[in-house]
């Protein structure tokens, strides 16, 4: 009896620690999280955390200072590029550790070891999409440039000097609720996150379900979904004169190029907006003369935000902008000469074919070839490592096979060629933009950005601008890539590369400025041929503002960059409330609203939010009985349906005025459920902790806009980051983003710019100019480093 | 006098080896002090649950202030419930901890005492 008093409370000790200590589950180890020496509380950081240090790390080659302004972004002072990106990653991990890891791991495929069996389909995803070959293969390049190698290895030593410092009371507190470690950085990683941005850009084509509405629609498919929607307004302005074309375009070849596929369903094409917006205003147009450059590139808003404020100064280079944590340099941003940009390019460079496989080999030009196989080994966390076989052909890895089955029905084994794949290295165009001093050191450094493309605005502080939409391409015959191809036969390969200084381009055009916001991204003079996934709303509203106005100042670029016109609403409306003409009355109300409505999609707007609403329910209402009976929910482009519903001449007149009846219906009974029809209120505009845990994030911001106003705020998607740069002498800079430097949830430097970033304000960038020491009210906190003691 | 030296004492031992050594170190601290003041089991359950009581509630208090309770409100939310119960649920978790401490020392001390 005397024993068991004596075991029984220890027993019952080391079994509660235990439980205390381990997570089950999803649920956290409670007693180690809620520790207040080591766990979450050690993550709060105290409102007037003094972030000032002096210490000496040996493997710097020199002295480095840090200043931090009052927003706490970093202004990185070295003498040699080694101890600049030894800083800059440094000062990643010290602030943005777990967004980095996570990301990584997501772009690998490595979310399993993590989660557990329920992410290996995603995991799988990535590897058979190439992820981390791609990854390897630019990653080859980037270590054989002497310049981005010597940047990579010091951004990661920097990275791995701070992981090496910490104990799991240092942890991101994340990694204290999801029981994980950080892991040492490689140079993989930054590659690995490139990819992401790549897969993220240019990944999702629409080539499968083409192929399958070309089959069932014949002629009536090039009627419903054009290569180019008439009254575009492209990239390159119209009329610009192109580089002459070096390479004959080929014909389309004879024989059977077209893979013959068939689907069960398709995902819902989204109201596609998921982009960008950036333009540049030359010397005529200017108030004061001199260009002015703007940008703001729409992606997943989230927190820790992806984008982190920077400024590199070291001989040869001082640059201001906002970096990618996980990848050296700066993304986009401004040196004292000149300043970029970047919109998504959109055009197709990601291509499938059908492969059929024969005994474990695959037939191609009347022969059979060996598959070369990778294996993938996927850790999943409490279960046996999967390995996942990956067959490689001459044209790039099977991503779906009896293995792994495409989602939506296609039965065919389908191999995917991507230019993400290419031994590319963007990031030594990164490295030369941050360091150009004008036009010709632009044009040469944005010649190494290969995937994914994009429409690269300039302008320098002589007062050029330009525009490139950037990348590598491929000679293409016409439709090429456009549906999925044979893959059985050399006449649907890819040919030659595109001479990269034959890509369309414009240099201070007569109009005096250059914007780009997705669209098609030339006239029909261009002499390639191409086809994407453009859409042209806030085109057609930027360049319409841009046409009308004169002596811009910041302050018009910042109103443009908020301007939550609808293009749409202002075309279509009119048609469709004439249509509308016998209406029972118990709608007038919401009637009268519409009329009387200024085409903003503003916040606090009601008719804002009947518009969109009846919008979306039209649309679907046009195409639903059509292409139900194909069985898929893929149906034309917003752009194509307006021109359709405003061409009076359309055979689908119709079915076009049936469903503008039938969907204001449906648009009454659901908006008169609504509690408050604030438009912010029913779009939901938010920005998600990267975990998705609702109290790290922000939800119903107040902010207007969608995908068809230049302020293209979504629901979990919108302005990253905005920048207006007046480029003069010392170049007039502004910017926000939905973030703060900070990644600590518990930081007050976590959320901070939020607000400002909603309400459409903007921060003055505190750019230091060469040999230009900052005044004290500049800087908040000072790093002092020194290689020695 | 006597216990309240005991609890700053104890408590000042598993703040230590909570620092150097883990959370856990806070039963440790308790068992220990049990067994060298040859506590009773009632007596060494209490005295360690609130000297660690005592020692989370001035580190929370302390921290949580100098945050202006951004990080608690936060992760009240993800356990889902208020900030003070947050609190609360976190502070009787150390005491549970630390009394269980105190009692296994306790018996362990007496097992030693029978022996002799």
């Amino acid at each position: 009896m005397r024993i068991i008093r004596v075991i029984l409370p220890l027993v019952l000790t080391v079994i509660v620690g235990y439980l205390l200590n381990n997570p089950l589950g999803s649920i956290p180890a409670f007693g180690k999280l809620m520790d207040p020496v080591n766990g979450f509380w050690a993550n709060a950081e105290p409102e007037e955390n003094d972030f000032n240090q002096t210490a000496s790390f040996t493997e710097l080659q020199g002295d480095v200072s840090v200043w931090f302004d009052d927003r706490l972004v970093p202004h990185i002072t070295a003498n040699n590029d080694h101890d600049l990106y030894f800083l800059q990653g440094y000062l990643h991990a010290y602030f943005r550790l777990f967004q980095m890891d996570l990301q990584t791991r997501a772009a690998a495929g490595k979310v399993s070891e993590l989660l557990g069996e329920k992410a290996l389909k995603y995991d799988r995803t990535q590897r058979r999409k190439g992820m981390i070959y791609g990854a390897e293969m630019s990653l080859e390049a980037m270590e054989r440039e002497p310049k981005t190698k010597l940047a990579l290895d010091a951004y990661r030593d920097g990275i791995n000097k701070y992981i090496s410092s910490l104990s799991f009371s240092d942890y991101p507190v994340e990694y204290k609720l999801m029981g994980f470690e950080p892991q040492p950085w490689e140079n993989i990683n930054t590659a690995l996150l490139l990819m992401y941005m790549a897969d993220d850009l240019t990944g999702a084509v629409d080539d499968i379900a083409y192929s399958y509405l070309k089959k069932m629609l014949g002629e009536e498919f090039d009627y419903l979904f054009p290569d180019r929607i008439e009254g575009a307004t492209p990239v390159i302005p119209t009329g610009t004169q192109h580089p002459p074309a070096s390479l004959p375009v080929p014909n389309i070849p004879d024989g059977e190029i077209w893979g013959d596929i068939s689907m069960k369903s398709t995902d819902e094409n989204e109201e596609k907006g998921k982009g960008s917006n950036n333009w540049a205003i030359g010397s005529s147009k200017s108030a004061t003369g001199n260009a002015i450059l703007c940008n703001d590139p729409h992606l997943s808003l989230n927190l820790p935000a992806l984008w982190y404020e920077v400024q590199l100064h070291a001989p040869g280079i001082n640059c201001y902008g906002v970096s990618l944590p996980g990848a050296p340099g700066i993304v986009i941003g401004f040196n004292d000469k000149i300043s970029w940009g970047f919109t998504n390019n959109y055009r197709d460079v990601k291509d499938y074919y059908t492969i059929d496989i024969v005994d474990g080999k695959y037939t191609f030009d009347s022969t059979v070839k060996d598959f070369e196989v990778r294996y993938e080994t996927i850790k999943i966390k409490g279960k046996e490592d999967y390995i996942d076989t990956v067959l490689y052909t001459v044209h790039g890895p099977v991503m779906y096979d009896n293995r792994f089955a495409e989602p939506h029905g296609v039965s065919q084994a389908l191999a995917v060629k991507w230019m993400g794949h290419r031994a590319s290295n963007e990031l030594l165009a990164l490295y030369k933009l941050n360091r150009a001093k004008g036009y010709d050191d632009y044009v040469d450094a944005i010649g190494y950005f290969t995937c994914p493309a994009q429409n690269f605005i300039y302008a320098d502080v002589n007062k050029n601008i330009a525009l490139w939409g950037q990348g590598q391409y491929i000679n293409k015959w016409k439709d090429q890539g456009k549906y999925v191809m044979n893959g059985n036969t050399s006449a649907t390969l890819w040919a030659e590369d595109i001479p990269v200084i034959e890509n369309p381009h414009a240099y201070n055009p007569e109009q005096g400025y250059l914007s780009s916001a997705n669209q098609i991204v030339t006239d029909t003079a261009y002499p390639y041929y191409y086809n994407g996934d453009f859409v042209e709303y806030r085109a057609w509203r930027i360049n319409e503002v841009l046409d009308s106005i004169s002596n811009v100042t910041v302050e018009d670029m910042f109103a443009l960059q908020n301007d939550v016109h609808s293009y749409l609403a202002e075309r279509v409306l009119p048609t469709m409330l004439t249509a509308l003409s016998n209406q029972d009355q118990s709608t007038d109300e919401y009637i009268t609203e519409l009329k009387n409505w200024n085409y903003e999609l503003s916040s606090e707007s009601t008719p804002a939010t009947t518009f969109q609403i009846w919008w979306s329910l039209f649309h679907d209402a046009v195409w639903k009985e059509q292409f139900s009976k194909l069985g898929l929910k893929f149906y034309p482009s917003h752009e194509r349906t307006m021109e359709l519903l405003l061409d009076t001449t359309s055979t689908y007149q119709g079915q076009i005025r049936k469903a503008i009846a039938a969907s204001w219906q449906s648009t009454v009974d659901s908006i008169s459920r609504l509690n408050n029809r604030a438009w912010y209120k029913v779009k939901n505009t938010s920005v998600n902790h990267l975990t998705k845990l609702a109290p790290f994030g922000y939800t119903d911001i107040k902010v207007g806009g969608w995908g068809n106003a230049v302020n293209a705020m979504k629901g979990a998607h919108g302005p990253s980051w905005r920048m207006v740069v007046e480029m003069a002498d010392v170049p007039n800079a502004y910017g926000v983003y939905p973030g703060g430097q900070s990644g600590n949830p518990g930081s007050k430097y976590y959320a901070t710019f939020i607000d400002k970033w909603s309400k459409g304000e903007y921060y003055k960038l505190s750019f230091i100019a060469n040999g230009k020491k900052p005044t004290n009210d500049q800087i908040k906190y000072r790093w002092e480093l020194s290689p020695e003691q | 006098m006597k216990a309240l030296i005991t609890i700053i004492i104890t408590a000042l031992l598993a703040w230590i080896g909570s620092i150097l050594i883990g959370w856990w170190m806070i039963a440790v601290a308790t068992f220990l002090m049990a067994v060298l003041f040859k506590q009773s089991a009632g007596s060494a359950f209490i005295l360690g649950a609130v000297s660690i009581g005592v020692l989370w509630l001035f580190l929370i208090l302390q921290s949580d202030i100098a945050n202006n309770n951004v990080l608690s409100e936060r992760i009240a939310g993800v356990v889902g419930v208020s900030h003070f119960v947050l609190i609360i649920i976190n502070i009787i978790i150390g005491m549970l901890m630390g009394g269980l401490g105190g009692w296994s020392g306790a018996a362990m001390s007496k097992m030693f005492d029978k022996k002799k």
